[in-house]
This record gives C-alpha cells, structure tokens and sequence, in this order.
C-alpha cells in the first residue's frame, strides 16, 4: 500500500484502452477497476483520467454514450473502438518489448 | 482524422452541450466517489477532504479537459475576433470609412484582376496548350516589303497581321504554300505541324437560309495537334486533306449547334453550303473550344483545302501567296532550340527555293528573314498583345489605390488607438504577453480587412463588365469572357490578407511603445502622441504623393484621348451611316459585281432621307487599311527602285465617295458613275501626293502605276487620316467598279433625315435588290472611329476613377491627421486663444500644417510622375508608334501642374474643417478640459 508508483509518461492511456477493452465502462468505474486490477499499486490522480478519456475519445480510439446505471443515474460510458483496439495491441506489444529489454538489461548488472 | 475534426467542431457549434456534459461526468464521478465513503462510514468532513485529495482540483480538471478537445487556439481566436467585433462596432464611423476605402481598392483590383486572368493568363482551352509553338518569321529592320505581299495580307483584320517589333523588325505568321508544304514534309520535331487559315465572315445556306457566318480553316492534324475531341461525330482528319467529295465536310462550334440547330443529333450528315461548296457536317466542336485564340467565334470550321473554293482566291495555289499560319505541337523531349534549328533550316531552304515576293530580302544576309518559334499557350494573342500594356498599368494604378487606402486605414487606427493606448497598457498589466497584444491587433486588422475584402469582391465582381464593355464594339460579339474564376478569388484574398497585415503594422508598431505603467498614469497624453502624429503624417505625404501620380497619370490618359478626338480626320464623320456585306466572289462573280453594286448604290440612294449612298472596300478609320507601292509612269521598272514610294494608302471606292464622307476635292471631279470597266482607270490622289511626286506641276491627267495597274489622276483632294496618330499620308482613291474585288465590302450612306428611319429600311432595300445579300454590322461613322480609341478610353476612364479614388481616399486621410491633430491640441491652442492669438491666425496655423504635408507630398510625388510616365507611355504605345501619349510629351507640365492644383484644392478642403474647429476652440472649455 506505501509502495504506490507514479505512472510513467503516456502509460495512463494505454491502462485505460486496457480497462474498456472488455465492457464499456464509465469514468469512475474505470477509476476503480484500475485501482482493483493494479492492486493499488498504480498512483493514479482521479481527476487526471478525465483528461486522458477526452483525449482518447478525440482521437477515435474509444467513444463515448450516456447510459442510465444500475441506480438510476445518467452516466457517460467509454468503450474501445476497432481503431482503439488495434492500438491496444500494438501498445502492449511495445510495452512488452521495452520492458523486457530494460529488464534484460538491469538483469545483467 | 475525419472524426477528430467532426469531434473539434462538435466542440466548437455545440459548446454549450459539451459543457454540459463534462459537468455532468465530472459530478457523477464525485457524488459515486463520495457515496463510497460515505458507505465506508466516514464523517462528511472527512469525505470532501478525501474527494478533494483524490480527485484534484475540479476547475483545473476541467480546463485541462477543455485543452484535451485541441480546440484551444481557435478557441483564442474566436475569442479575439468577438473582441476585435466588439471593438469596430463601438465606432461605426471609423470601421465604414476604413472598410470603404479598402473595399474600393480591393474592388479595383478585383475587377482589373479578373480581367488580365482571363486575358492575359488564362491558356487557350486545349490538353496541355504549354506544348503548343506557332511559327513566325522576321523580316530585319522593318524593310516594309509585307505590305507589297499582296493586300490580302491585311484582309482578314488584326489576328495575322504583321507585327512591328520594338527594334523595328516585323513579325510575320504566314507562309507560302511551297515553304509550309516543305516544313510539313520535312520536319521531325512536330507531331503533329499544322496549318490553318481565319476565312472571315463567310455566307452559310442552311435548308434554303442564307446567313452569315465566321469561317476557319483548318488542316487534317489540327484537330490531333489540339487535341480536341468532337461532342458528337467526328473530327477534321488527314483522310480530308483531299479536294475530292470526302474534303467537303465541316465541323459546327456548340453555340452555332445550339443556336441554329437546337442541339439536334440530326446535324451529323446534314448539308451547309458555305460560299456554294456544299459541305456535309460530320461533328460538333465541344463547348469551351475557341479555338487558336481566346474568346474566338467561329461557327463553321472546315478543311483547308477549300480554301481556294470556299474564298475564290488562289492562297494554295500560288506560290506568291504568303497567307498560311501554322502550329505545332512539340514532340514530347524535343527542346525549343532543336526544333527552332531544324525548322530554321527547312525553311530558309525552302525560302531560297521558292523566294516569290519576298526574293529582295534574300540578296543582303544582313536582310534575310529569320524563323522563330513562339510559345502558343494562348493560341494566336492578339489579346495580349493589344491589351497586355494597358491592363498592367491599370493593374498598377489600382494598386497605388489600395496603398492609398491601407495608409488611410493605418492612420485611422493610429488616431484611434489614443483610446486605445491605456486599454493596451492595462492588459500589459493584467499580464498578456506583448504577442497576444499584437495578435489581437493583427486580428482587428484582418477582421477589418475580410469585411473590405467581403464588399470589395463584390464590389469588383459587379464592375468586371465595366472594362469589356468599355471596349466594346456595338456590332461585334465581345472577346473578353469574363467568366469569374477561382484564381481571382484567391487573388483578392491575398490582397485582402496583405492589406490587413500591412496597415496593422501601424498600430502594431505604436503597441510596441506602450510601457505597463502607462494605465497607472492619470493622463497618459503625452510623449507618445508626438510620434504617433509622425507616423500619421508621414503617410500622408505618402498618400499624397501617390495621388499625385494617379491624377497626373488621369490627366495625360484624359487629355490624349480628347487630343485624339479632337485630331482633324480629313473628312467628317457626322451623320454617315456604314454597314457591311459580304460578296463571296461564287455568288457574285467578280465580273458581275461592279454592276450589282452600282444597282445597289443607286437603290439606297432612293431611300427617303439617304442624301447620297456610296461603297469602299473598307470603312475609314477602320484600322484596316490597303497599303500599295507606287511609279510614275515612264521610270525605271525594276522592283524597289528609288523612284517607287512604298506604303501609299489605296481606297478602293464607289462614285461620290469623296462628296459622301465630305472630304473636299481641291482639282478635278470625284470617282463618278463614268468610270468603268470599259475606260481607263481613274484615281483622286490627296494633297500629299501630289505634291510628293508633282510638286506644284498640275498633276491632273498624269498616269501613275501600282505594281501593273495603270491610273490616271482625275483629280484632287485633300488628306484624310487612315489610323489616328499618323501624319497625313500619301494615298489615292480608284473606283472598285474598275478594280473589282472579292471579299467584304462597306457601304457608306450620309444622311439628311431620320437616322433611325433610314436603318429599318436598309436591309429590305438591299434584299430587293439580291435576296442572297445579308446585311451586317450596321454602325455610324462616329461608332466606327469610337471603336479604334477603345484602348484610350479605357486608360482614360479608369485612370480618372483611380484618380478621383485616390483624390477622396487622400482627402479623408489628411481630415482625419488633422481633426485628430487639433483635438489632441485643443489644450494648447485653447491657451493660446487665452494669450490673446485671434482664431484666424488659428485657422490659419492649422491649414499651414496642412498646405505643408501637402507640399512635401507634392514634391515627392511630382519627380515620381517625371520619371515613371515616359515607361507608362513606351509601355502603353500601340504596335505602329512607340509613344501612347498624343499631342504631348510624357512630362506634360501642364497636365501635371493641372494635378498638383486639384490635389491642392481638395487639400484645401480637407484642412479646412479642421481649421474652422480649431478657429471655435472656447479657451475656458479648452482649459478645464483636462
């Protein structure tokens, strides 16, 4: 729980094209399951989601739709698009690469 | 991409809605987040700190969003241009003026724009035109033995006729039969080379109708060389460069198909019998094709090969005849100078072969004719080259107007920015940076300007007409297609732009001197409108010194015209009616001709009203006139001797025609009713003549000859001018009937009664006499000499308006210098008023100021004048002189003496209101002002 990680340049997009990938969410619910899913680990500041979720959204990679929640409650729902989904992956494939390059590397000292 | 863009300007039209929406996200997301805690049982203190901590600050959120939308620049803009909006509309007095005065200068340009677009620019409409070359060649040093090639050279009006070049050559496009068949056969850089031949007003019968038509000639490779394709049938090909049956086809221009035959696909097949060929129509030329010029009507175009049955005249036949232009179109990567080699060669092989009448230039290689390619983009430009000096240097003048009137603007916004000055310094202080003050500035001037710009091409787009239909000719379709193109668009944009970033420059420029704490000063009236009033001044005296030059430029322009009009013609043009026919020498045979026109002559004599009815191969002061070369009998006969006098103008004309146009007959008796073909042939030579080759012997009954026709002088007259601008030349008039010749010929009739009575019973009067003569191009003596001055009065009428524009624009700047000058001194003159100063000697100071503005203005403007109007003039001359200006020398003084003293009075009437305020300074008012 002490040992939360601030996130690195750019990556809050990537964990949120992750986090819609399965359902559309909307923002607070991406908000928690990002904490969920990272253990707590990851620091993200709520409010700065916002932002990310605007940007992604002009750039086509997820949309957006206002939907009633389970209590009743009008909310904005995001969800990956087929542009998003390819960026996702290619995301992950670079992500996969530097980081175990960078391990590689540490490995040896 | 697309869907960003959608995104952006779904920001921008549903900005409220986006809004609302983020608040709404952005509330959701909290009120869950505090449930959550509140569920986990916190107190309600503890759950706001713990929001706040989580969720950052609300409003920062929301604006990093906003930046998240990419619209903040516009936003920024959109932002200015309110303010900018706002700002213009709280003084509704400045932004009319400033928008006026630019929109008549963008307005001017616009319309002089759109017409060098589609005049000077635009290339012939044909696939890749760059390609095209047309062959010319140069007789040196302007020998003058074009004219002696015949008098058919000159026939067919202005496109073909020789050209002098500046150094005193003549550019020649026509080329004898054995010469164009040689660089037909033999070259290899065109594919393909062709020839073609303008056969001119031309009668077509059509299901029994006769008509007149415009006929052009073309061989087989034209319609490949300019690769156009027919709308519907077929083209002109090689397979009817034949004088059998298959050569006897024709193709009909769009309009003609429209016009004449509704558009029916029934054409194809169809007969025309064009000058009595019969000839089967086999396509249709598409809409925009004009042809080798731009803005050419031709309705009916045919091989080339009919020449000589179609004109009755021996063009293909003589090797004597140079009478064929030709084009080509370049091989793809053959150069300019491989082609010009090989086709020089060709043809000074082919000239030496076959030297007809150009033989005497070949003797002295000094002399001898040179071949020369010229670029044909715009096919054969007679446009340009008539029109191309006027329209830049109208293009000129409307851009001294717009200077003008971007200094009027500039010192308006100076005069203005007093208001401004502690609205900027507040800003500063509030804490924009110096480049958000000057993008705001720059914004104003170009929202100001897009307004101008706005009304101006609206403005230029209602007057684009105003120039062709001053060049207008009553009885002859227009060549200017004032069709409105995008190009001009841009064009006026960009002006539009420069002109709201160069006028900004002004107040962007004072900007720069504005400090923070110039807001804090109570009254911030001090130093900086010192320099102000010296930026406003100096453009003045800018402004007036440009005025200078546009008013002398209308002066000169004004004052040739009426030098032109006033110049005594030699005969009297008032009350004389012209029209034309055409007589293809097939319908009427030469022989035949003289007889038929004598029955007309005398038919239209017998209309009630016709004082007296005569002919004339052309019509005076036409432009189009015969030049011969004279002897007198009895000298030596060898070709060019010295005894021979070139270039002597020859009418040839029907009885009475001296008496008709009024020119008076000093000797002897008019050309009358007894010369005919039976008797000697009779001339009346003018003044000039006579005393060239007679001195003051009495020459009546002398014999002269022209090449091998003999004349006898029967009497004299006095001169008369053939073109406006040439001295009185040596010519002769000889009676048609004993000369007859094919082609058009003009009637002159002068009238004593109803002008208008007269006309209505032309055309019945000549169909009685031969229902196959079609009457055209029916105009008064006085429209005619009109028509040669439509280059003068253009330059005159736009210079005056560019003139009298730059006459206002200068004024209202030097009222607005001056109004602001004495308002920013009210307190100054106030106490001097107080120390006794009388309020004439007020008025008095300020009218000096102005006369001094003036004056430098003036003296600025005056060397610019003395020194740019002999380029104008050399650049406006037409072909045949070298100077536009007529009855005077470029620095006219008095024209310009004549400019400065209007500039002066309007001067004088600008300054004089500010004076009169400063003259009614109340010096108690003045004092407690500040």
């Amino acid at each position: 729980m002490n040992e939360r990680v601030d996130l690195p340049q750019g990556t809050l997009d990537v964990l949120i094209l992750k986090t819609v990938a399965l359902e559309p969410l909307h923002g607070w619910a991406i908000s928690e399951r990002l904490q969920q899913i990272s253990r707590e680990a990851l620091q993200v500041q709520q409010g700065s989601l916002y932002p990310a979720l605007h940007r992604l959204e002009r750039r086509g990679w997820i949309k957006a739709h206002w939907a009633v929640t389970g209590n009743n409650r009008r909310a904005k729902y995001y969800q990956l698009t087929r542009q998003g989904r390819k960026q996702l992956e290619a995301e992950t494939t670079a992500w996969r690469k530097l980081a175990a390059a960078v391990g590689h590397v540490l490995d040896l000292g | 991409m697309g869907s960003d863009l959608l995104y952006k300007l779904r920001v921008l039209f549903r900005r409220r809605a986006v809004e609302a929406d983020l608040d709404d996200e952005l509330g959701f997301h909290l009120e869950q987040q505090a449930r959550k805690y509140r569920q986990a049982g916190l107190p309600p203190e503890e759950v706001s700190r713990r929001l706040r901590l989580d969720f950052g600050g609300p409003d920062q959120i929301r604006e990093e969003c906003r930046d998240a939308w990419g619209v903040r620049m516009v936003r920024d803009c959109a932002q200015d241009l309110r303010y900018a909006w706002r700002m213009l509309r709280r003084s509704p007095g400045f932004t009319a003026v400033a928008v006026l005065s630019l929109a008549l200068g963008i307005g001017a340009n616009t319309a002089i724009f759109t017409l060098i677009e589609s005049t000077l620019l635009r290339p012939i409409t044909v696939k890749d035109a760059g390609r095209l070359r047309l062959l010319t060649w140069r007789e040196q040093d302007g020998g003058w033995v074009a004219p002696n090639l015949g008098y058919l050279s000159s026939t067919f009006g202005s496109i073909y006729e020789q050209h002098l070049t500046a150094d005193g050559g003549i550019m020649h496009t026509d080329f004898s039969p054995p010469v164009s068949q040689e660089l037909l056969r033999d070259n290899t850089v065109f594919d393909p080379l062709f020839a073609f031949k303008e056969l001119g007003r031309s009668t077509a019968i059509v299901d029994g109708n006769a008509e007149l038509v415009n006929c052009f000639l073309v061989s087989g490779e034209f319609y490949r060389g300019m690769e156009v394709s027919p709308v519907i049938g077929r083209a002109i090909g090689p397979e009817n460069d034949v004088r059998t049956r298959e050569g006897q086809v024709a193709m009909i221009s769009y309009e003609y198909w429209t016009r004449r035959f509704a558009r029916s696909p029934s054409i194809i097949g169809r007969t025309i019998v064009l000058n009595q060929v019969p000839l089967t129509v086999i396509g249709v030329n598409p809409e925009y094709f004009t042809g080798i010029e731009p803005g050419g009507h031709f309705e009916i175009w045919a091989p080339l090969n009919l020449a000589p049955a179609v004109s009755g005249r021996p063009w293909l036949d003589d090797a004597r005849q140079w009478q064929t232009p030709m084009m080509g179109r370049l091989k793809p990567g053959v150069s300019d100078p491989q082609a010009q080699s090989q086709l020089d060669a060709i043809f000074q092989a082919g000239v030496d072969a076959n030297p007809g009448p150009i033989g005497a230039l070949l003797k002295d290689p000094a002399k001898r004719p040179r071949f020369i390619l010229q670029s044909a983009d715009r096919g054969v430009d007679y446009l340009n080259e008539r029109y191309r000096g006027p329209l830049l240097t109208l293009l000129s003048l409307a851009g001294l107007v717009l200077l003008i009137a971007c200094a009027n603007v500039a010192n308006l916004l100076l005069a203005k920015s007093a208001v401004r000055q502690r609205e900027i310094s507040l800003r500063l202080a509030l804490g924009a940076g110096r480049w958000r003050i000057v993008r705001q500035l720059l914004t104003e001037g170009l929202l100001l300007a897009s307004m101008a710009g706005i009304a101006g091409v609206f403005f230029g787009y209602c007057t684009r007409n105003a120039v062709p239909a001053l060049l207008a000719t009553p009885w002859k379709p227009s060549p200017f297609d004032t069709a409105f193109d995008p190009k001009v668009l841009l064009m006026s944009i960009a002006i539009t732009f420069f002109t709201g970033v160069l006028f900004s420059l002004a107040p962007v420029w004072q900007s720069r001197r504005v400090e923070v704490n110039d807001a804090l000063k109570e009254s911030s009236r001090g130093t900086a409108s010192l320099s102000k009033l010296r930026i406003g001044r100096l453009l003045v005296v800018f402004q007036v010194a440009l005025s200078v030059l546009l008013l002398a430029g209308a002066g000169l322009c004004v004052k040739t015209l009426l030098n032109l009009k006033k110049t005594p013609l030699g005969f009297n043009p008032a009350r004389v009616m012209l029209f034309t026919l055409d007589l293809p020498p097939l319908f009427f045979p030469v022989d035949h001709a003289g007889a038929l026109l004598t029955e007309l002559r005398q038919r239209l004599d017998t209309i009630p009203g016709v004082q007296s009815a005569t002919f004339s191969s052309y019509a005076l002061m036409s432009g189009r006139f015969a030049s011969t070369s004279v002897k007198l009998a009895g000298e030596a006969e060898s070709d060019l001797s010295p005894s021979h006098v070139n270039n002597v103008a020859v009418h040839f004309v029907g009885a009475r025609f001296l008496n008709t146009m009024g020119i008076p007959i000093l000797f002897g008796r008019d050309i009358d009713e007894h010369d005919s073909p039976g008797t000697p042939r009779a001339a009346v030579v003018n003044r000039e003549f006579a005393r060239q080759f007679f001195h003051s012997e009495n020459p009546i009954g002398e014999i002269f000859m022209d090449y091998n026709t003999t004349y006898q002088i029967v009497g004299i007259c006095g001169d008369s001018l053939d073109r406006l601008r040439d001295p009185f030349k040596l010519g002769f008039y000889a009676s048609w009937v004993q000369s007859p010749r094919a082609g058009q010929i003009v009637f002159e009739l002068k009238i004593a009664g109803d002008e208008a009575g007269v006309v209505r019973q032309i055309p019945e009067a000549v169909r009685s006499v031969d229902s196959r003569l079609v009457v055209t191009d029916v105009r008064t003596q006085t429209q005619q000499i009109e028509d040669i001055l439509s280059q003068e009065r253009l330059m005159a009428s736009f210079a005056s308006v560019f003139g009298s524009l730059a006459l206002i624009l200068a004024g209202i700047g030097i009222y607005g210098v001056m109004a602001y000058a004495v308002a920013r001194r009210t307190n100054e003159i106030g106490i001097r008023v107080a120390l006794g100063a009388r309020p004439r000697s007020v008025a008095w100071m300020v009218l000096r100021e102005t006369l001094v503005l003036a004056a430098a203005g003036v003296s600025i403007g005056v060397p610019i004048v003395l020194g740019l109007s002999p380029i104008a003039d050399h650049l406006l001359a037409p072909g045949w002189t070298n100077s536009f200006l007529y009855g005077m020398k470029p620095n006219d003084l008095s024209t310009i003496a004549f400019a400065v003293l209007v500039l002066a009075w309007a001067v004088l009437l600008a300054g004089y209101f500010p004076a009169c305020r400063a003259a009614r300074v109340d010096p108690m008012t003045a004092l407690r002002h500040d």
